[in-house]
């Protein structure tokens, strides 16, 4: 698992990669922790290369987006169908804004 | 067609787990959505295994099988952790707010959500859990 970080406007965009499971996810979520504790608080995650995910990558969605919801949101873009699934499953599908492109992602923030 | 794995209580392992589900469901010829939620069951049920499963610091090794025959593919684990049937749990509340979203039970209700059928039983020092998902 890796991801990548980028800043457009207030907006940050978090790519990850690979596999998000009981091993990986805390290593993620350490890294989500000092983006949210610098102030960010209007997140994008890209999962597009996204290959697995358990409850434990659920959760570190799950805590960014309670952390950020007074002031912030998060959204999510690029879902593979298997992964659709598992979030479908978990009911997240009704608790986070999903976009179909980054371009739809950002465009949540300014309406 | 039947396959069987040993590992240790540490969440490093989950990578060869992973490769070791992979490399079976490639020779079992299993859809690649059902290779996908084996693993999700491995790895929601030996994280549990391996993060609250043990009282001592010592190594322990937990064993895994998954067997296909015509339509059934199964999973047995079985480890010498404290007795527990982690498919009692009762499952969160998956239609509350996000606000009320609690962060924990998400694993066993994925488990029980892609099997179809499970039987647990302790045997001695051993959790023995057996999981079935029928294809198609």
């Amino acid at each position: 698992m890796e991801w990548t970080e980028k800043k457009i406007s207030e907006i940050v965009v978090v790519s990850v990669n690979g596999r998000l499971d009981g091993a990986t996810s805390p290593v993620f979520d350490q890294g989500l922790q000092i983006l949210l504790n610098a102030g960010e608080h209007k997140i994008v995650f890209d999962i597009t290369q996204l290959e697995y995910i358990s409850s434990a990558g659920l959760r570190v969605f799950l805590n960014t987006a309670k952390k950020v919801q007074k002031s912030g949101k998060v959204v999510l873009f690029g879902i593979k169908p298997h992964i659709r699934e598992v979030l479908s499953i978990a009911g997240f599908d009704t608790i986070f804004s999903i976009a179909e492109s980054e371009e739809d992602a950002i465009a949540v923030f300014q309406n | 067609m039947v396959s069987s794995i040993t590992i240790q209580n540490d969440l490093k392992e989950l990578t060869r787990l992973a490769e070791f589900v992979d490399c079976f469901g490639e020779q079992a010829e299993l859809p690649l959505k059902v290779i996908f939620e084996l693993n999700l069951c491995l790895d929601e049920l030996i994280t549990n295994v391996v993060s609250y499963g043990y009282t001592d610091q010592e190594i322990h090794t937990i064993e895994i099988t998954i067997h296909k025959e015509s339509d059934i593919v199964s999973l047995k684990i079985i480890d010498d952790g404290i007795s527990f049937n982690p498919l009692t749990k009762t499952p969160p509340d998956t239609t509350l707010p996000l606000e009320e979203r609690q962060l924990g039970g998400l694993g066993i209700h994925l488990v029980k959500s892609v099997m179809s059928d499970y039987e647990y039983q302790r045997d001695g020092v051993n959790n023995i859990l057996k999981l079935f998902k029928r294809l198609n």
